[in-house]
């Protein structure tokens, strides 16, 4: 989750303690012409061509009036966007009231941009959640279930298929704009998990580079069940449950485990029909509409014509 | 001796017996430990199996035949007869 704001501190960074409380960023606009009603000091203030060359047109003296009202305000800090040279006496008054000022070499609607999706991400809700996500068919699916259920195992042999690992164990979570919640390992080592039996392993090592993500979008929940646990509510997967995480609602399958067989094969196919959903081929619903048709014509199925199936078709 | 019960069952479900009702009746048969089998004419399905089921293409008021042969296969009759007079609770 890093984003390239290219930030480069000018002065003030004394004052880099200053608490940023909103992800919002604004253009002091009317402010430089010394109209400060409905001005909002508490966001970072983006000085961009405009306000630059608006600046540059005034006398040095009504400058320093300027910036001596607007970094009075205890500004979180100020940055001027395209690379363009700062007027010295923002320099000055940044000092002084160390005000922390950043030069980026980025254009102001790029930088604004980039910085709010940021800094939604910064200040989103978050959540750490016992469970492990992988990336299957490029799906990120959060993979949750009692301790000793297999999710370890299961997450061993969907990297071992080719998928992607995310994190083992903990998860956090964060909600961003747009209505996603992302992904990534709580552990600082991202890498290495814990499979019982062997030990801790790393993943990089084991598998490669292409193994492993560093973070990733959660796509769907898939929960591991215990065979005598299992609910079987929707046994011919007509319904789509759901599953809600940081209010965000996600599509959930639910896995019944037992010894020999294999979740992680179950899951893969799992998220291949729910792509194929995605793309309008709802197995469930086709196969049902056909019945429906055939109830309805009455036209069952003889003997004799399912003696053509045999060879293909196991009941 | 094996223990067999037999009973015919009447589909009251309005659109027959369609998947979400063969998942119903699926999971209930499934609760047994009687083998359990439905038959329509000629046709013979497991009642544990939704794909089975689904063969049989059972529109309303079909009349079908239950099997149950196993050591609960009493009560598995019993009880699947009462679930489909009541059409296993879907419309």
């Amino acid at each position: 989750m890093q984003y390239e704001l290219s930030l480069r501190l000018i002065s003030g960074g004394e004052g880099l303690e200053r608490e940023l409380t909103t992800p919002q960023v604004t253009r002091p606009g009317l402010a430089l012409a010394g109209y400060f009603k409905h001005f909002s000091p508490e966001r970072i203030q983006v000085l961009g061509q405009q306000e630059v060359t608006y600046l540059t047109d005034l006398t040095s003296e009504r400058r320093r009036h300027i910036f001596e009202q607007l970094l009075s305000q205890q500004l979180p800090c100020i940055v001027v966007t395209r690379g363009q040279e700062i007027p010295p006496e923002l320099i000055e008054e940044s000092r002084r009231t160390q005000t922390p000022l950043f030069s980026t070499r980025m254009a102001t609607a790029s930088f604004i941009g980039r910085a709010i999706v940021f800094l939604e991400e910064e200040f989103g809700p978050s959540e750490v959640v016992h469970a492990n996500l992988v990336e299957v068919y490029g799906v990120g699916v959060l993979i949750l279930g009692k301790s000793g259920i297999g999710k370890s195992e299961c997450t061993l042999e969907l990297v071992k298929r080719g998928h992607r690992f995310v994190a083992d164990d903990s998860v956090i979570l964060k909600h961003i704009t747009g209505h996603r919640v992302i992904g990534t390992s709580a552990h600082p080592l991202k890498h290495y998990m814990e499979v019982r039996g062997i030990g801790i392993i790393d993943v990089v090592t084991l598998f490669g580079v292409t193994s492993v993500r560093s973070h990733k979008r959660v796509g769907m929940v898939c929960s591991l069940e215990a065979w005598d646990e299992y609910q079987e509510d929707n046994r011919a997967g007509l319904d789509e449950e759901e599953f809600e995480l940081l209010s965000e609602k996600l599509p959930h399958i639910r896995i019944p485990v037992r010894p020999g067989r294999s979740p992680a094969v179950m899951l893969e196919v799992a998220t291949t029909d729910w792509l194929a959903r995605r793309m309008g081929h709802f197995a469930a619903r086709e196969f049902n509409e056909a019945l429906l048709r055939q109830i309805e014509s009455q036209q069952h199925l003889s003997a004799k014509e399912f003696e053509d199936w045999d060879d293909q078709v196991d009941f | 001796m094996t223990d067999r019960h037999e009973a015919t069952v009447t589909i009251t479900n309005e659109r027959g017996l369609h998947l979400h009702v063969a998942g119903l009746v699926s999971k209930r048969a499934a609760s047994y430990q009687s083998e359990i089998t439905l038959i329509n004419r000629d046709i013979k399905a497991n009642a544990k199996s939704i794909m089975s089921l689904a063969l049989l293409a059972a529109p309303k008021t079909t009349k079908l035949t239950l099997i149950a042969v196993g050591p609960d296969s009493e009560q598995a009759v019993n009880e699947l007869v009462e679930a489909f007079a009541d059409g296993f609770g879907a419309p």
